[in-house]
């Protein structure tokens, strides 16, 4: 119904009001408190209360509540995208004339969305428990870093419904801003400013980029909107006709030159500089943030784009594909090999554990991109399955790093060097077994989850109909195992060498048992849930891709 | 002729609650992840050797139900044990998990808990980080008899890339000098190496034939009374002569560089070198026999066009590696590499026999692995017994040791006898099954060759025992004191010199195996004759 569409979009709405009441409130009530904020005194985390709180008799802490309404709303969010999305698979609208997408993969999308940013608000709340200003736990003293998540969530879930260029850059843009100040929101810190000054220069950049693609797509074609240009794509023609032909080069030219910028955003290999630098400048959490969330919501507008611009209508030219001798089908192969490797390579130096982990996200990318690479259903479900796995992995790494933090408390030292991952075992065996699980896991030693996305990927590419795949497929396992020599290392570090007392011993200021043993042990038992049930998951994320067509 | 079809498959297949009569080859098979639930917790300081009895418990049950289940199953007659356990309807991609057992894989079915068992006896009390290798070695237990049953490519994939790491801690962890990481590297990237290949192949394979499940590549069950005669295998419609040669070499070369064979063997060496003893004796006798395993279970059936067409060149690398190594022996001064360079040479002879396509060849091969598995055991235990006393594997020290250990020399003695291929000792029977293997399917050159090889090995062997147990060692030590202007440190102060009744609880058992392989050596022939023979009708060899 034209009327009732915004009922679509409460979340959203919700999402926007709140958040721009929130921050009234914040600088409200911040304003009266501004002595407790820098912490000077060495006060312990403590939150700070509205001034007119005597109304409530103290009842009242505004930033409490917005956490819970920032969970109420991820459990109501959920329950809407399910209703809305995954009941009617069939149901294919764009409203709002064509700047919302309600297709059953944007649900889907934002279902991950919220389930994402539940995990990592976990992660949040764990490693910056406790402590004082001085040692990196002001972050959550702020109402500026609820205020900016919150704008990530939103962004987040407006990109994966956006169904055209202009507002997909909008949101993108939105996302991406916030990103920038979030990196750099160490203060104290020269290597987060650094950090955010160099995501801000590239990303501005790319950014360029992008929109000279949107920009030449449009005047070639007049089109903004992804599905009719699936139509473009489907109606066009060569045959007897050269003007045809041009107009499709010079469509695909600047689709690819906008491919550029989600090359940038996703770190594969031309583009993947800035991503070591930010992981290791931005506070941990925030490093997470931005691995997962700055990527999996524009690989979903990625395989959208893929999928409407290759087979979605029933063209003799899919996008792919050429008259000519020279295809592209090999692009995203070469990209992805070519991450993969440096990938691989450039980790191998590093002795830096954030910068290492900067490297191991551009080479899981890799086999991104090679997924992409297939001209399939599958192979794009597949591309989903090996993302999800690789959060997965993430969150359940930085449980059971924020877990020892936690227990060590007031003396924490940041683990910089890998060596210093060592002491794990000494303040809780059960996050450094979780540890060497996930590193374990990430060297893709079978059957675990990341062999298991990748032998999903490489499956469905040998079946597409790119020559040399099998080739290709040889290469990309053989680099893989150069990745898999730095996270050996890190494993080296924490299960064989001896247990290095660093510093001071923390066995002896180990807080007591604490809650945040759960998310650890939940986080692992996901692990192995959905290792059993891959399978399906695989199944259900073919049939969720394969909605795009239906439009 | 018979041909392996096995007439009496027992299917079975049930959930968690098992209600079938031979629920005791399940039990046995997760028994180690039963005892390793245990290890969660810290229950130490109630009793320091907790651990060790546990493991030994362990091992102990797991080898007496599996010794009582091949009692029960009559492997005259072609039977075949498959056990589909559905749990919670867990599928790897397309698989299935099968505990597979036949004539062929009860032997190292048997042979794993065994060997495990004798090697946890070898570790002494006063060894570092105890909970974590029992850990290490009943989770071995698991995934390497998981391996010997397992009758799928992944399932198959999943247990030989599991045992890397546990390797990788044994070297690392338990190894003597600062070079044990460079070793571990070497062990882990070759492995996965060779792994990644055989990826490539189980992706090709089961993309084209749309499973993994030796059930449907490997066997057709019969519908009705009609006897099948020849097996088919349905890689051969599937899979034209360039591709059957290319994932021939592809899954060849894959198990070859854990086998090893010649070129590759670089690590294995390096790695004896530098683990501990209870690294080394698993190494020898369980992981080199997975890739001899894997090679008659998947990389032969398959693909025979691959095979014949790839035979010369498996018969070069076999006889370069075996010439090679047996001239070698004679330049070497470390114990441990001496004995890995005869397990080189004895796996090179077996991939010889492999590219002879005869069924006694075969038969000697796969006989050869299991004696094999005993004599290097045994060896291992010798030279880790030794390194102890002499706190050093250089043989120029060793010179006194039948003086001052006459036990331990003799056993040494009989080891090393056994491994050259001594009558009277398991492993004559099956090189000479071997060599005539060879003859009878290649040239006399060939046989000539090999058998020339094993006799440089034999004669190196007396040279390395003439050097141990005859060689005088002060006059040795000033020689070279004098020639390298150095040193040599005193030898350590050691209560006993000889071997100690400890000892001799992991090494006789392996003695009476050595012999007894030997003399019950028409049993383990007539077992294996048939799968055998049927291998060797599947490659056209008649």
């Amino acid at each position: 119904m034209v009327g009732l569409e915004f009922l679509y979009v409460t979340t959203e709405l919700f999402m926007c009001f709140g958040l721009l009441a929130l921050l009234l409130l914040g600088l409200f009530s911040f304003a009266a408190y501004s002595g407790s904020r820098t912490g000077s005194d060495g006060y312990s985390l403590s939150w700070g209360v509205p001034y007119f709180v005597n109304l409530f008799s103290g009842l009242v802490d505004c930033f409490r509540a917005f956490l819970l309404i920032i969970f109420s709303l991820s459990v109501l969010s959920l329950l809407l995208v399910y209703k809305f999305s995954f009941s009617m698979p069939e149901v294919f609208e764009v409203l709002f004339y064509g700047a919302y997408d309600l297709s059953s993969f944007a649900g889907f999308g934002k279902f991950l969305v919220v389930l994402t940013f539940l995990g990592f608000l976990i992660i949040l709340f764990v490693y910056f428990e406790g402590g004082t200003v001085a040692k990196h736990s002001s972050f959550l003293l702020n109402f500026e870093a609820f205020f900016l998540l919150g704008i990530v969530f939103l962004a987040s879930f407006l990109i994966v419904s956006s169904s055209n260029f202009m507002v997909f850059y909008i949101n993108l843009e939105l996302q991406t801003f916030v990103l920038y100040i979030l990196v750099s929101f160490n203060r104290t810190s020269p290597k987060s400013a650094e950090a955010g000054i160099h995501y801000l220069i590239l990303g501005s950049l790319s950014t360029g980029v992008l929109l000279f693609g949107i920009s030449s797509f449009y005047g070639v074609t007049s089109i903004l909107s992804f599905y009719e240009s699936s139509i473009f794509f489907s109606l066009i023609d060569f045959g007897f006709d050269e003007f045809q032909l041009n107009v499709w080069l010079a469509a695909l030219i600047s689709v690819l030159i906008l491919f550029f910028a989600f090359f940038f955003k996703l770190s594969m290999v031309p583009f993947h500089f800035w991503t070591p630098e930010v992981y290791e400048g931005a506070p941990t959490p925030i490093m997470m943030l931005v691995s997962v969330f700055g990527k999996f919501s524009i690989l979903f507008v990625f395989i959208k784009i893929l999928v409407l611009f290759s087979f979605a209508g029933f063209s003799f030219y899919p996008m792919f594909s050429s008259p000519y001798e020279f295809e592209f089908n090999n692009f995203f192969m070469f990209v992805g090999f070519a991450t993969l490797f440096f990938g691989s390579v450039g980790g191998l130096y590093q002795s830096r554990f954030k910068r290492l982990w900067g490297y191991s996200a551009v080479a899981n990318f890799g086999f991104v991109a090679l997924a992409l690479s297939g001209l399939s259903l599958s192979a794009y479900a597949s591309a989903v399955l090996y993302l999800t796995f690789y959060i997965l992995v993430n969150f359940v790494f930085f449980y059971a790093y924020s877990l020892v933090k936690s227990r060590v408390n007031s003396r924490w030292l940041e683990p910089l060097y890998l060596a210093q991952f060592s002491y794990f075992r000494l303040v809780s065996v059960v996050a450094h077994l979780v540890i060497c699980l996930i590193l374990v896991s990430l060297f893709s030693l079978p059957p675990l989850l990341n062999f298991l996305g990748k032998f999903f990927v490489l499956y469905t590419v040998y079946a597409s109909a790119i020559p040399f795949n099998l080739v290709f497929i040889g290469l990309f396992l053989f680099v893989n195992l150069i990745s898999s020599f730095y996270y050996l290392r890190l494993y080296r570090f924490m299960s064989v060498e001896g247990r290095a007392l660093y510093f001071y011993n923390p066995v002896f200021y180990r807080t007591p048992l604490s809650l945040f043993y759960i998310p650890v042990c939940a986080g692992v038992f996901f692990y192995f849930l959905i290792l059993i049930l891959s399978n399906a998951y695989f199944k259900f994320l073919i049939d969720t891709v394969g909605t795009l067509l239906l439009f | 002729m018979m041909v392996f079809r096995p007439e009496a498959v027992e299917h079975m297949s049930y959930g968690l609650w098992f209600y079938a009569a031979h629920q005791s080859v399940t039990i046995g098979y997760f028994l180690p992840l039963l005892f390793l639930i245990i290890f969660v917790f810290d229950l130490d300081r109630f009793f320091v050797s907790l651990w060790r009895y546990l493991t030994l418990l362990c091992l102990g049950l797991q080898l007496s139900i599996f010794l009582y289940v091949a009692h029960l199953l009559d492997f005259t007659v072609q039977t075949s044990l498959r056990i589909t356990l559905n749990v919670f309807d867990f599928s790897l991609f397309t698989t299935y998990w099968m505990i597979n057992l036949d004539s062929r894989s009860v032997w190292f079915f048997i042979l794993v808990p065994f060997i495990l068992f004798l090697a946890t006896l070898s570790v002494r009390p006063s060894s570092m980080r105890p909970k974590q290798l029992y850990f290490i070695i009943l989770a071995l237990d698991f995934i390497l008899v998981a391996f010997f049953t397992s009758y799928d490519l992944l399932m198959f994939y999943v247990f030989l890339e599991a045992s890397i790491l546990p390797m990788f801690l044994l070297i690392s962890i338990w190894g003597s000098r600062s070079r044990r990481s460079n070793a571990s590297y070497t062990y882990f990237f070759f492995s996965m190496f060779a792994s990644v290949l055989f990826l490539v192949a189980i992706i090709v394979v089961a993309q084209r034939t749309g499973t993994t499940c030796l059930t449907a590549l490997y066997e057709v069950p019969t519908t009705d009374n009609i006897i099948n005669n020849t097996l088919n295998i349905r890689t051969h419609e599937l899979f034209n002569a360039f591709e059957q040669k290319a994932l021939f070499v592809c899954l060849f070369v894959a198990l070859a560089i854990k086998l090893p064979i010649f070129p590759a063997h670089i690590w294995l060496p390096e790695v004896h070198a530098e683990a501990s003893t209870v690294g080394s004796v698993i190494l020898a006798s369980l992981y080199l026999k997975m890739a001899g395993f894997g090679m008659f279970f998947f990389v032969l059936p398959f693909f025979p066009i691959g095979y014949d067409s790839f035979r010369p060149y498996g018969l070069v690398l076999g006889i370069l590696g075996l010439l090679y190594c047996s001239v070698i022996l004679f330049r070497q001064i470390d114990i441990k590499k001496f004995i890995a360079y005869t397990s080189v040479l004895h796996m090179n002879m077996m991939v010889i026999a492999i590219f002879s396509c005869s069924s006694t060849g075969f038969t000697g091969a796969y006989f050869s692995m299991i004696v094999h598995s005993f004599t290097s055991a045994l060896l291992f235990f010798v030279a880790g017994m030794i390194y102890d006393r002499y706190h050093t594997r250089i043989v120029f020290y060793m010179g006194d040791l039948s003086s001052r250990s006459p036990n331990m020399a003799m056993i040494l003695y009989i080891a090393l006898l056994t491994n050259l291929g001594f009558p009277f000792m398991g492993m004559f029977p099956a090189e000479l099954a071997m060599v005539e293997g060879i003859y009878e399917g290649t040239s006399l050159v060939v046989a000539i060759l090999s058998a020339v090889g094993a006799s440089i090995a034999a004669v190196a062997h007396f040279y390395f025992l003439n050097r141990f147990l005859r060689g005088t060692s002060s006059s040795d030590y000033k020689h070279f004191e004098r020639i390298h202007n150095l040193k040599y440190p005193e030898l350590p102060k050691v209560e006993n010199w000889d071997c100690v009744s400890s000892e001799y609880c992991y090494i006789l058992p392996l003695i009476f195996f050595v012999f007894q392989t030997n003399w019950m050596s028409g049993l383990y022939f007539s077992l294996l004759a048939d799968s055998m023979n049927a291998l060797y009708i599947i490659l056209g060899g008649f």
